[in-house]
């Protein structure tokens, strides 16, 4: 009997003799993953209670689902979590569309050194902070800025990228995808690599052109990762981009811009809000969740995968 | 704060705490964590150094720090008129337009006109801006809040009415009739076409240090801050200030720096050395504030000597200010010491021998015209501080309407006021404005507050 | 090497190159700005004056920067961050990614152990019991504080378990039949044939042990163990004076953009050391693969 066919009934004894160092490898992370992640869950606790730091989490007082029906009952709420949806939607999805196509066009590419100077540069926005960025931005869109002046030597009306409600989200997701999208090509060009050239060779020598290559040899190479990372993204969808958003937002744009990390911390402002702050993050776990489940559960179901 | 909070909750008060958020001041208080000083402060506290500069202004001071009282902290002051703002403007601009500094807000739109129009500044073509703005309507820097003064009402504020209750100014008629003149100047031009979305520092480097306005409203230690880089960009740039401009019924208003900001200085309940941070504090006040001790520096922490050269390059200007322990002094005991300061190095300094001057207060005290400048806007604005400001008057922990909708009714007005300005929205949309503000929680507000208001 | 010679497929990489070349530009523009900004002189800097190409140059910012020894200090504070940290985040990567790409019948228990990093990955107990653990065990103020809680990063776990996945099965079944056990067939086998997946997750926790700051300004509350991105945090943030006793010289400090320029790019060169470093051995992967079939 060989390892990848243990039955069911093989004794433990039999089974631990063999397998035990699955289990010492997976205990030290484990051992970090409880201490550091689940001991401090009892923290959730704190958006169920109008939340005192000076009593602390025992003596502070419960008030059930207040934060919540609060937070539901905001003017604003059906607004700021449509901006979150949506912004947070767009940026997953062109963020992921253009990683694969940013990928895709690399690995076309064959010359090494021209792919290296390219990958090394596409990485560079990444590691700017959004304080720095969003103070590049501020020069470059404003109305004397550069993109401004090109605008008009172009012959077109100056807008306002950042002050407008019609630019707003168009601005904040096309600069989150600018700094973002090269370096989410790191894990497609990583599965990339993993594809036969040997496959691809062959495709070619019996004349499929380049398109149709890419279509049924590389493309399917690469599914599972774009599965994956599709469905781990789906926890996202209400991650709209704080730091970036609070950095160039304003209020004139509280229509189109302010989102519910936003507009907490604006509450925040007001005093220090730790339980409805522990509701909104109850809140977002719990339908980055669920959503995790359900696509789990429809790619194992429809499409044969286990993602996890 | 949330250093505050993370170290309440974690049980580990230190034994002093500096410049507390008030949010976290009454939560300590509540759960009775802190040291009752009052008797302590009466053995320790210097008289002529603590006690006798902190009863200023009717014991105004002790407002957050005394509690049914009892002194159960120690007041955090700020200098007068630290952020209370003066008109600057470009004197070589005023001269090539012919014009003088205006008086009232119609003179001040004729100038920024006349500097737009003449199109002065150093950017490119039509890129001159008449006046400075930014994303907050009563800013620290380059604010408008002069502009509403002089109408009698400042947008955040609440001040009393006719009958004695505190009114909030931004739903008040007169922030309509602001807004329409605010709104033509920007369809005008006058102020950049983002200036909604700059933040207040911004506009000294992006506005007048790139010397593209040559007005605006902003506090004494601009000439510090934002000119100096004007004047690096352009050595001809010169740059005066003057008194804000009246309104068209002869208001002449701005917003009022209140030197008890909304924090205290607290200390552990069980801390056994009270005494000794206070006879710290009297030490260091003596030392900077007496008249008769000037404060200057020592040697080898100040400052060295490199042969005959001063070497200040080791100088950490936090070490020159004092104030309790560990807080690099952002606080002083009497909000005049800077008023003091500037005096005696104005009127005494120049009349002292050369012989007995030292060199570190002659680096100190600034040569150049700038600092001079800045001395002469400080002690303006100080001069104007009682008369000109408008008080806010509610100086407490926010209502608990506040609290619930003090964010959304913010929002709505931060949002309603600059779309008026900029054009997106009606000015009649004010009004819904209103009506808004008052059934979403503002009603009850006003009530909360004028409750508190009465009551205390 | 595949060589396709059609018309279209050469317009195709001509323009695939004249496109990489333009986007590659576009992101390297904001550091040229920042390198230009750092090499100017203090008014045009400040007066935003400055675009590409540095006015009034000089070096003086970056002298500022080298003499301030309370940037070296927690640039030397990050480079250990990065150094230990990365190191145990990809030994526990690959120590839990291994079982974890087992089916539940070779590794019993798979499925709920899965769930339970998941769920971590997704619910968060808050900032203050998880600032009460790290006290508790003592971490305060110490690099234990920035490395250990996370440990685990747990969505680089998932994707090492991906990779892991698509080893050949068969050289594992006959290593074990030939005798060797799982430790030997992790370390002979997996890793070898994961060198592109290891290199990408290193540069993945390197960058956020490199950009993190929030724990830095949580877990030291002596600044001077403050890590870089903190210290820049604070020297880019604070530029609010309504809080701060106000000298010429703090204001100097506090607004001086050509200063944070050149501390902005101080920071960011050990990132570019660090690329191409790492890149090597993507390519390194890539012929692995050819060997591999």
């Amino acid at each position: 009997m060989i390892a990848g066919q243990t039955k069911r009934h093989e004794p433990l004894r039999a089974y631990m003799r063999r397998s035990w160092p699955l289990y010492a490898m997976i205990l030290p992370g484990l051992l970090f993953i409880l201490l550091f992640r689940y001991l401090p869950m009892y923290g959730v606790i704190i958006a169920f209670q109008d939340f005192s730091p000076a009593r602390g989490f025992a003596a502070s007082r419960w008030v059930g689902f207040d934060n919540f029906d609060f937070l539901f009952s905001l003017p604003e709420f059906s607004r700021i979590l449509g901006n979150t949806v949506i912004i947070a939607v767009l940026k997953l999805a062109l963020d992921q569309l253009g990683a694969i196509v940013l990928a895709l066009l690399i690995n076309e590419a064959r010359n090494l050194v021209f792919r290296r100077s390219i990958q090394t540069l596409i990485y560079l926005p990444h590691f700017l902070s959004w304080i720095v960025l969003g103070g590049i931005l501020l020069d470059i869109l404003s109305p004397f800025g550069i993109v401004n002046n090109l605008v008009r030597a172009l012959g077109q009306e100056p807008q306002l990228f950042l002050g407008s409600n019609d630019w707003f989200r168009i601005t904040i997701v096309g600069s989150s995808l600018w700094k973002g999208v090269g370096f989410s090509t790191v894990v497609y060009l990583a599965a990339l690599t993993a594809i036969s050239p040997t496959l691809q060779e062959a495709a070619a020598i019996d004349g499929a052109g380049r398109f149709r290559r890419i279509w049924h040899i590389i493309l399917p190479g690469i599914r599972p990762t774009i599965v994956l990372l599709a469905a781990l993204s789906l926890g996202d969808v209400l991650q709209a981009g704080f730091e970036q958003i609070l950095t160039l937002y304003s209020p004139a744009v509280y229509r189109t811009g302010d989102i519910i990390d936003t507009y907490v911390y604006r509450v925040g402002l007001v005093s220090a809000q730790y339980s409805l702050a522990g509701a909104v993050g109850l809140f977002k776990s719990v339908i980055g969740f669920v959503l995790i489940v359900a696509s789990y559960w429809l790619a194992d179901r429809y499409a044969g995968y286990r993602i996890l | 704060m949330q250093k505050y909070n993370l170290a309440v909750a974690s049980g580990e008060l230190p034994d002093f705490m500096e410049t507390v958020p008030l949010q976290v001041y009454s939560d300590l208080l509540e759960n009775d964590l802190l040291e009752d000083i009052t008797d302590v402060y009466e053995e320790a506290a210097s008289q002529e150094w603590i006690k006798d500069p902190l009863s200023f202004g009717g014991g105004v001071a002790w407002r957050l720090a005394e509690v049914n009282g009892r002194k159960m902290g120690f007041p955090y002051i700020e200098q007068a008129a630290q952020n209370d703002k003066v008109m600057w403007l470009r004197e070589d601009w005023l001269e090539a337009v012919g014009m003088g500094a205006p008086t009232t807000v119609e003179e001040l739109h004729a100038v920024a006109s006349a500097f737009k129009n003449a199109d002065l500044g150093q950017g490119g073509d039509g890129t001159t801006l008449g006046l400075v703005a930014c994303n907050t309507l009563d800013a620290w820097y380059g604010s408008l809040d002069p502009v509403f003064g002089a109408w009698g009402v400042m947008p955040g504020s609440w001040t009393p009415d006719a009958n004695g209750d505190l009114e909030y100014n931004s739903v008040r008629p007169e922030i309509k009739e602001v807004l329409s003149v605010l709104r033509d100047w920007y369809a005008e031009g006058l102020f950049a076409q983002d200036f909604f979305t700059l933040r207040p520092g911004q506009t000294a480097f992006a506005h007048v240090g790139a010397n593209v306005v040559g007005l605006h409203f902003s506090p004494a230690f601009a000439a510090v801050f934002g000119l100096p880089d004007s004047v690096a960009n352009e050595s001809e740039a010169r740059w005066t200030f003057a008194d804000i401009p009246a309104g068209p019924t002869g208001i002449k208003k701005k917003s009022w720096s209140n030197p008890v900001p909304n924090t205290v200085y607290c200390f552990r309940k069980g801390f056994e050395h009270v005494d000794l941070v206070l006879k710290q504090i009297g030490w260091w006040a003596e030392l900077m504030q007496n008249p008769a001790n000037r404060y200057h520096g020592w040697e080898g922490t100040d400052y060295f000597w490199n042969g005959d050269e001063l070497d200040l390059n080791g100088y950490d200007s936090s070490k020159h200010f004092f104030g309790p322990p560990g807080t690099n002094g952002g606080s002083r005991t009497d909000p005049f010491f800077e008023a003091n300061s500037i005096k005696y190095r104005q009127a005494e300094w120049p009349n002292t021998p050369e012989d007995q001057r030292d060199a570190i207060m002659d680096a100190f005290l600034g040569k150049d015209p700038l600092s001079q400048l800045w001395d002469q806007a400080n002690v303006f604005a100080i001069d104007r501080w009682e008369h000109d400001g408008i008080r806010n008057h509610f100086t407490t922990l926010p209502t608990e309407t506040m609290k619930r909708a003090g964010t959304s009714l913010d929002g709505l007005e931060q949002e309603t006021l600059f779309n008026i300005i900029i054009g997106q929205e009606p000015l009649d949309r004010f009004d819904s404005f209103v009506e808004e503000w008052r059934s979403g929680g503002g009603d009850r507000i006003t009530g909360e507050v004028n409750e508190w208001y009465h009551g205390s | 090497m595949i060589r396709e010679n059609s018309l279209s497929s050469r317009l195709f990489d001509i323009g695939n190159h004249l496109f990489l070349v333009g986007f590659a530009l576009l992101c390297l523009l904001p550091l040229i700005h920042i390198f230009a900004v750092s090499l100017s002189g203090r008014g045009p800097a400040n007066g935003g004056l400055v675009s590409f190409w540095p006015l009034d140059f000089t070096l003086e910012n970056y002298d500022q920067v080298i003499g301030s020894r309370v940037f070296l200090r927690s640039l030397f504070i990050s480079l250990q961050r990065v150094i230990l940290g990365v190191s145990l985040n990809m030994a526990l990567i690959v120590l839990c990614a291994y079982p974890l790409s087992k089916s539940p019948r070779v590794f019993r228990g798979r499925t709920l152990l899965i769930w339970l990093f998941v769920f971590a990955m997704l619910f968060d107990g808050g900032l203050i019991p998880t600032f009460l653990v790290i006290r508790s065990l003592g971490l305060i103020n110490k690099l234990g504080a920035l490395i250990l809680p996370n440990a685990v990063p747990i969505f680089s776990v998932i994707l090492m378990m991906n990779f892991f996945r698509d080893v050949p099965p068969e050289l594992e079944e006959s290593a074990l039949i030939d005798g060797a056990s799982y430790w030997q067939v992790l370390w002979h086998i997996y890793l070898p044939l994961s060198l592109p997946a290891i290199a990408t997750l290193t540069l993945f926790a390197a960058v956020g042990h490199w950009n993190a700051w929030f724990d830095g300004l949580i877990y030291m509350t002596d600044s001077s163990n403050y890590p870089m991105q903190t210290y820049l945090r604070t020297v880019v943030v604070e530029l609010d004076l309504t809080r701060v006793g106000i000298t010429p010289k703090d204001l100097l400090r506090l607004s001086d953009r050509a200063i944070r320029g050149a501390q902005i790019i101080v920071a960011t060169v050990p990132i570019l050391l660090v690329y191409p470093f790492l890149q090597r051995y993507f390519i390194a992967g890539i012929r692995l693969g050819a060997v591999k079939e």
